[in-house]
């Protein structure tokens, strides 16, 4: 519709005097403040769509950009729609404005930030569940203290001495069971080894041949005592080949022994050697590494471990102390909810898994000790924190 | 500006401000025929407090929204329901409406019945046609699944929107009513008052839509 066409109209239609009527330039800058403010309303609508979907710019950089555009226009719509002006005629709407868009921006950051630092506080949504179950089903609970246990921790040492050639773990790296860590300097275990089977391949040779030997004598031997019966040989020649036939086998048994004792000798060396790689022998974390390259270790029980590792940290377990009026409602199994004094508001959960039944006795007042394995996907939960727990009696 | 001028409407009656300046000359001046303009004045002004609440009120489901826009329950996000030129398509009515609920104003003011008319006709189908695209999304997205109960984000985002459209509603019933009364009554005075209160609405919805496309649609498509 064009501005022109209602002015027109409008000198046709006839008016009482001392109506309310615009004139027709009036008309005409209404019109336009109309029409700015559609063109503009447009065009920033469009940038916005455009943006909204371009990689044209920096990807964070586009909610910003829109909620620029988005206040842009709605300026446009208070100035050109609604004529909301800065002008002097203008003060109280501009006052009454000015204090709406207070009360919106206080609501807004207010909410937000307040929500984002309970996010940030509070539990997950599926502890929460748990915890309104627990709490739906009227369940009865026995309060508890305790410390979150240190976690085992196994040393990792050197079984043989030697120079370190390699290392392969270093502190906070994550290692299987059987994973190498270290590698002793392998060779004067290796010299040991191939001097262990030189030997034996000697001892066995004499005893092939000592074998060979005692086939033969033994041969000499039964030849000479068929001639015997025909008086044919002397007794002497007789006497001499049964002593040699003796003679063989004794050389021959004591050969079987070396043969045998080298092969444990080779054993162990083989197995001296295998210990020059260091293994860690369970699932977890290297806590710290004692030793550096190049140093010499020696394997002995004064020596500190080369290695120190925990098991693993994301199962954690509190030892807790019930009561003995407690202690018989607590069950193997039971769910406790538990929390600790650095996250006063992040209730952790575990299940008791294991009732020690040896009481602890002070001024003939006995309790016993709880164990609740929790997990601890996050590593919140540190040994030696104090912890306040519910265990769940049903 | 005389006094008469004042009272004639002659100065722009959004600006209300003026016109109580106007009117503090009349009392100057002695004159006691400013009470029509009086009443302009206290009306609009009244009613752009309201629409200044109203926002308020919707300031708090934004907020609502804002934080709970990432909860989503496993349920779909925004990204994966919106549909940008459904969006676009509603924007663009919203803003041409918003655009001849002005000239309806204006049309009011100069009297002209045909102009009012066929403005106001004008700004009721968009106003509708806006409505029925939402109303389909809002079907499409129930019938996938994703209704307001399907996630905390789906709630606030329902609320959210469900009430602008609310809003929309109204508005398109106030619409039909001004029509009515203009109609019957005529350019009355009070009748003005109303279509102007009318107008400040209506602007004012489209001010909030686009805060939604905004904050709703193209970040949650961006996300």
């Amino acid at each position: 519709m064009s501005p022109s066409e209602p002015t027109s109209e409008l000198h046709l239609t006839d008016t009482a005097p001392g109506d309310q009527r615009l004139a027709g330039a009036e008309i005409a800058e209404a019109i336009k403040s109309y029409l700015i403010g559609l063109g503009l309303a447009t065009l920033l609508t469009i940038v916005s769509f455009f943006i909204s979907g371009t990689t044209l710019v920096w990807g964070p950089s586009i909610p910003v950009a829109l909620v620029v555009l988005a206040f842009a226009q709605m300026g446009v719509h208070l100035v050109f729609f609604l004529h909301i002006t800065t002008g002097p005629d203008n003060v109280n709407n501009v006052m009454a404005l000015a204090f709406g868009v207070l009360i919106v921006l206080l609501l807004l950051a207010g909410s937000l930030w307040i929500m984002a630092n309970l996010n940030h506080n509070m539990a997950s949504m599926d502890q929460i569940m748990q915890m309104q179950l627990e709490r739906g089903s009227a369940v009865r609970t026995v309060t508890a203290s305790g410390v979150v246990g240190p976690t085992a921790t196994a040393p990792v040492g050197a079984r043989v001495s030697g120079v370190i050639q390699a290392l392969y773990c270093d502190a906070n790296k994550q290692v299987k069971a059987g994973q190498h860590c270290a590698k002793i300097d392998p060779r004067p275990y290796q010299i040991v080894v191939d001097q262990n089977r030189a030997d034996l391949a000697a001892a066995e040779a004499r005893l092939e041949k000592n074998k060979a030997d005692l086939a033969q004598a033994k041969g000499a031997f039964e030849s000479h005592e068929a001639l015997a019966k025909r008086p044919a040989i002397s007794r002497k020649a007789i006497d001499k080949s049964r002593k040699a036939l003796e003679r063989a086998r004794t050389q021959t048994k004591r050969d079987d022994a070396r043969v045998a004792l080298l092969q444990a000798a080779l054993h162990a060396a083989e197995t001296n050697l295998g210990y020059t790689d260091i293994v860690s022998p369970i699932d977890g974390t290297v806590v710290s590494r004692n030793v550096e390259i190049g140093q010499t270790v020696a394997a002995d029980s004064k020596t500190p471990p080369i290695f120190v590792i925990a098991e693993d940290l994301t199962l954690t377990h509190i030892d807790a102390i019930i009561s003995a009026k407690d202690s018989g409602e607590v069950k193997l199994g039971d769910k406790a909810t538990f929390t600790v004094e650095a996250f006063p508001n992040r209730p952790f959960s575990g299940a008791v898994t294991q009732i020690r039944p040896s009481p602890q006795t002070y001024e003939h007042a006995a309790t016993y000790d709880v164990v609740i394995s929790a997990p601890n996907p996050d590593l919140l939960l540190k040994p030696g924190m104090a912890a306040t727990i519910r265990i769940v009696i049903e | 500006m005389t006094a008469l001028d004042a009272a004639a409407g002659r100065n722009d009656p959004d600006r209300l401000i003026n016109e109580q300046v106007s009117l503090h000359r009349q009392h100057t001046f002695g004159h006691a025929d400013g009470g029509l303009a009086s009443k302009r004045i206290v009306t609009a002004f009244g009613f752009w407090i309201f629409l200044l609440s109203d926002i308020i009120m919707f300031s708090a489901f934004f907020a609502t929204y804002a934080v709970l826009v990432g909860d989503t329950a496993g349920g779909p996000s925004g990204r994966e329901l919106f549909n940008l030129p459904n969006v676009a398509l509603e924007t663009a009515l919203l803003l041409v409406s918003s655009f001849t609920v002005g000239l309806a104003s204006t049309g009011a003011r100069a009297q002209s019945g045909s102009w009012f008319y066929g403005a106001m006709a004008a700004t009721f189908i968009l106003g509708a046609g806006f409505l029925s695209i939402e109303l389909r999304e809002f079907a499409s997205m129930v019938a996938r699944g994703a209704g307001p109960t399907r996630s905390a984000f789906l709630s606030a985002f329902f609320t959210l929107v469900g009430c602008h459209g609310f809003h929309i509603t109204a508005g398109l019933l106030w619409l039909l009513t001004m029509m009515a009364q203009v109609f019957a009554k005529g350019y009355r005075a009070d009748i003005l008052r109303r279509m102007h209160c009318f107008s400040l609405f209506w602007h004012a919805l489209d001010i909030i839509w686009v805060a939604i496309f905004t904050v709703v649609y193209l970040m949650g498509a961006a996300q």
